[in-house]
């Protein structure tokens, strides 16, 4: 039996999930700034998971150690196994939480008739209570399948 | 100079209900030395006509059919059907995936999926690293209740046709469904 530690065993986030679901349970997100940091830390605890399961599995990448993974090959893992609703939910409110400080914003958009659409009829980005509990769904449907999605592509 | 101009016809379904049918007319940039109809008129050059029959029945192989022998230039015309001039400029110097299947893609979803609008196409670059992520492929008027069973059912129909490789460079917006959980 190997003695070696495995970093996907430190780094699983099914803890950090029910933490975040407990505090929206207990009402303790009273402020943006705690949907902002934990919406964020959702989307960095699984890319973290699914960098370390990789790197268990034998992948290196880039930095001293070569253990620093790019968010694209997440991305691709993602959309391969189908995952494109969980993927944008999670992405798309993890940069607009980092990145734009109004409440609601219009993430960057090239394609210039979307925004047009967007803006007929106010569709924006809020930032609230309720997209961290759709956050918490997602990121719970990813945890779920990142196991079996990296087991083929090292 | 190559052209796209799209003909729509209505036909009777079922109880009242009519499907809508799309022609996209395509003045290719081939040309080709045709034989004139009048006496004064011996020979004359002109564009090749080519059509494309958007019908909800369709499938993806037989846009990727329709497409196999358009020219580059007359596939980036066909995508200016879905991307600004802006994007389209974008995915020419990224060139993430085969313009020919993207836009056979593009097709085959707007034949499909009608009832939610036509498909818009961008480009998600990352804030932090500027590095390009995936293409966005936006259906405007979906929202959150089908949005995986769509996903489901194009990216097993992108598998089925030879576009696996893709299925991990595109992504499939809902857009009333992704901003539906903030409201």
């Amino acid at each position: 039996m190997s003695s070696r530690s495995f970093r996907a065993d430190a780094l699983r986030p099914d803890y950090f999930i029910n933490l975040v679901e407990e505090l929206i349970s207990n009402g303790k997100i009273r402020d943006e700034v705690c949907v902002r940091r934990l919406l964020s830390a959702l989307y960095f605890s699984l890319f973290n998971y699914w960098a370390s399961i990789k790197y268990d599995k034998g992948a290196r990448r880039k930095g001293p150690k070569q253990d620093r993974f790019d968010y694209k090959e997440f991305h691709e893992d993602l959309l391969r196994e189908e995952l494109d609703v969980e993927l944008n939910l999670l992405y798309t409110y993890r940069v607009a939480v980092d990145h734009y400080i109004l409440n609601p914003t219009i993430i960057q958009i090239y394609n210039r008739e979307i925004v047009r659409l967007m803006t007929r009829d106010r569709q924006e980005v809020h930032i609230g209570i309720n997209v961290l509990r759709k956050a918490i769904e997602a990121a719970r449907t990813i945890l779920k399948q990142i196991s079996s999605l990296v087991k083929n592509t090292c | 100079m190559s052209s796209v101009s799209v003909l729509e016809y209505g036909e009777p379904y079922i109880r009242g209900e009519t499907i809508t049918y799309k022609i996209i007319v395509i003045s290719t940039s081939e040309t080709r030395a045709f034989r004139g109809l009048s006496t004064s008129i011996d020979t004359f050059i002109g564009n090749v006509f080519t059509s494309i029959e958007i019908s909800p029945f369709a499938t993806l192989k037989t846009f990727l059919g329709y497409l196999a022998s358009l020219s580059g230039k007359d596939l980036t015309r066909l995508l200016l059907r879905y991307a600004d001039e802006n994007t389209l400029s974008l995915f020419m110097k990224i060139k993430p995936v085969d313009i020919r299947k993207l836009v056979a893609l593009l097709l085959w979803i707007e034949s499909r999926y009608d009832v939610y609008g036509k498909p818009l196409l961008d480009l998600v670059f990352d804030p932090e690293t500027n590095e390009f992520q995936f293409l966005n492929i936006v259906l405007p008027e979906c929202d959150w209740g089908p949005w995986r069973k769509i996903v489901k059912e194009i990216k097993r129909e992108m598998k089925r046709n030879g576009l696996e490789e893709m299925t991990s460079k595109v992504s499939i917006v809902c857009l009333r469904g992704l901003l539906e959980p903030t409201l």
